[in-house]
């Protein structure tokens, strides 16, 4: 008889020898203090070129606060959209087209590896680090960003591990403040032992447009402004992918896009697209290793369990098929998962597999498709 | 940073990073990707160490950060399989139960088919021996997504595992 912590115990017991060491850390940490004492300095000349026409396009926010002048920022990887108005001139369109989204942000505050884009359903998101920037045509979802909820903390005191957690003290506010001139709310959540805290504002940049932020910061709430400071309603942006479908079932097309454009220097991000029709749906991964030894032997290859046996060739790869899902952590060199339901099967997931393209560079979305589906 | 804090930052280093990577590894089921989120974690603790410096508020802290790597904004979230799928994967084949590597494969691949949140509920809360509320405050989320998270994941846990272990987890699902 087993329980899960002996199981646990039991997994990580082939733990191989750990590099992290005190000197490695402290010089990783002093590397660190220097990146952000030169940061803005180190702003690639794209990020900087956004920032200067988001200065022009949105003025400082009228903020009750310092500006933000001493506040690090990172680019944030985004790729305009030449020829289509920002959500500012056509709040309409906010939401409409999974692959565009019509505001930008051009830094974050927060250090990130990845951006991810996600536009459906009258909502358009932007997430980068601990920023989340959420635009509506209506209220709810951008105040649900902007409030927050769930943040409670509490600490068990160490000498007493079984005892009950005591809160810690936290401080939520909400006070009305501007945005370039426009009424705004800002919400706040500070924590009596000096951890993170957490800012949101929201407000209405346009009529029939909630714009709500978020922002986990580490200095205070100069660092949401110098984020709110990086927003641009007046441009468009592509959802991008790095990959193309090149067949499709009959009247399927792109349904939903969660497009993850990696920062400079990091590898490739995770992204998901889901295309479909009134006949079923499908949904695409590119950039997540499944793991998944069903069935299988142990690891052959790499450091992680490997998936089981292939059992269908598509497209000349070998991939696994199962419970309606292709995997594969190996397709050209990624992995992929391709998965169909609400009526899609094996039929339509090998079509939508056996068009797959993915594009040979993967860290520069300026080279991948405007539109998965196309050509 | 003062080179008192310094050493304290070093020492915490050295008796944490070890168990740290176990944590992540739980979470990731990659030894590499899990070193890596605990580095990226100890990069920003040692920017935050100044303002923390409390060991009871420097392990969550460190978990806090793992986890968003991991899971949230995560290098890069690889684990968001839930967002593609709406059901579960077939259950692994039954193990012979003969074998560590075996205890190994399974766990590491039930836990694979965990969505993420649930993963590393269970994770924290029978891992790390987080209570509720400490685990709510890991995952930014209340102490009742923690426990019907908890339960769900431990309900597909004994699903999956259930021919090979009779799972045992020292008290309610739900505490």
């Amino acid at each position: 008889m087993t329980d899960l912590l002996e199981l646990m115990t039991r997994a990580v017991a082939e733990q191989p020898p750990v590099t992290i060491t005190r000197e490695s850390s402290i010089a990783a940490g002093r590397r660190a203090v220097r990146r952000r004492r030169t940061g803005l300095a180190a702003l690639s000349v794209t990020g900087a070129a956004a920032l200067v026409a988001t200065a022009i396009a949105v003025p400082r926010a009228l903020a009750p606060v310092s500006p933000p002048s001493n506040v690090v920022t990172y680019p944030v990887p985004q790729l305009p959209a030449a020829g289509v108005p920002g959500a500012i001139d056509r709040p309409d369109l906010v939401g409409s087209d999974p692959l565009l989204i019509h505001f930008g942000v051009a830094s974050s505050a927060w250090p990130l590896s990845e951006v991810w884009y996600s536009s459906a359903n009258g909502t358009e998101s932007v997430r980068a680090g601990a920023l989340q920037v959420m635009l509506g045509r209506s209220e709810a979802e951008p105040r649900r960003v902007a409030e927050g909820t769930g943040l409670s903390r509490s600490v068990t005191d160490p000498s007493h591990p079984n005892a009950s957690p005591s809160p810690i003290a936290e401080r939520h506010t909400s006070q009305p403040t501007t945005v370039d001139g426009r009424s705004a709310t800002l919400f706040s959540t500070t924590f009596a032992d000096g951890t993170y805290p957490r800012y949101g504002l929201l407000w209405q940049p346009a009529a029939g447009l909630w714009l709500g932020i978020s922002a986990e910061t580490e200095t205070g709430v100069a660092e949401l402004w110098s984020d709110v400071d990086a927003l641009d309603l007046s441009r468009a942006y592509r959802v991008v992918v790095p990959f193309r479908l090149k067949s499709l079932p009959p009247g399927a097309r792109v349904l939903d896009c969660t497009a993850g454009l990696p920062a400079a220097g990091e590898p490739l991000a995770a992204s998901f697209l889901t295309v479909g029709g009134p006949d079923g749906r499908a949904a695409i991964s590119i950039g997540q290793p499944t793991v998944y030894p069903a069935g299988s032997t142990p690891a052959t290859h790499g450091p992680q369990p490997s998936l089981p046996a292939q059992n269908r060739t598509v497209a000349g790869h070998s991939v696994f098929w199962t419970g309606g899902y292709f995997f594969s952590n190996d397709w050209d060199g990624v992995p992929i998962t391709v998965g169909v339901e609400d009526g899609y099967g094996e039929a339509e997931a090998t079509r939508i597999l056996a068009g797959l393209q993915v594009s040979k560079n993967l860290t520069d979305p300026t080279t991948w498709p405007t539109s998965p589906t196309a050509g | 940073m003062r080179a008192e804090a310094e050493q304290q930052y070093g020492d915490y280093v050295a008796a944490r990073a070890s168990r740290l990577v176990r944590f992540a590894f739980l979470l990731c089921a990659d030894w590499h990707r899990a070193e890596d989120a605990v580095q990226s974690a100890l990069v920003k603790l040692y920017l935050a160490w100044p303002r923390l410096g409390r060991i009871e508020t420097v392990d969550p802290y460190v978990r806090r950060i793992i986890v968003r790597v991991l899971l949230d904004h995560g290098r890069l979230a690889r684990f968001r399989r839930e967002l593609l799928r709406d059901r579960p994967p077939e259950p692994p084949p039954a193990a012979d139960g003969s074998g560590a590597v075996d205890d190994r494969i399974a766990l590491l691949a039930a836990l694979a088919a965990l969505p993420a949140r649930q993963r590393a509920a269970v994770v924290l809360r029978f891992w790390e021996d987080q209570s509720v509320e400490q685990t709510a405050q890991t995952l930014g989320c209340s102490a009742g997504t923690v426990k019907s998270q908890t339960a769900r994941g431990l309900q597909t846990l004994r699903r999956l595992l259930a021919d090979q272990y009779l799972l045992r987890t020292g008290g309610s699902d739900h505490d």
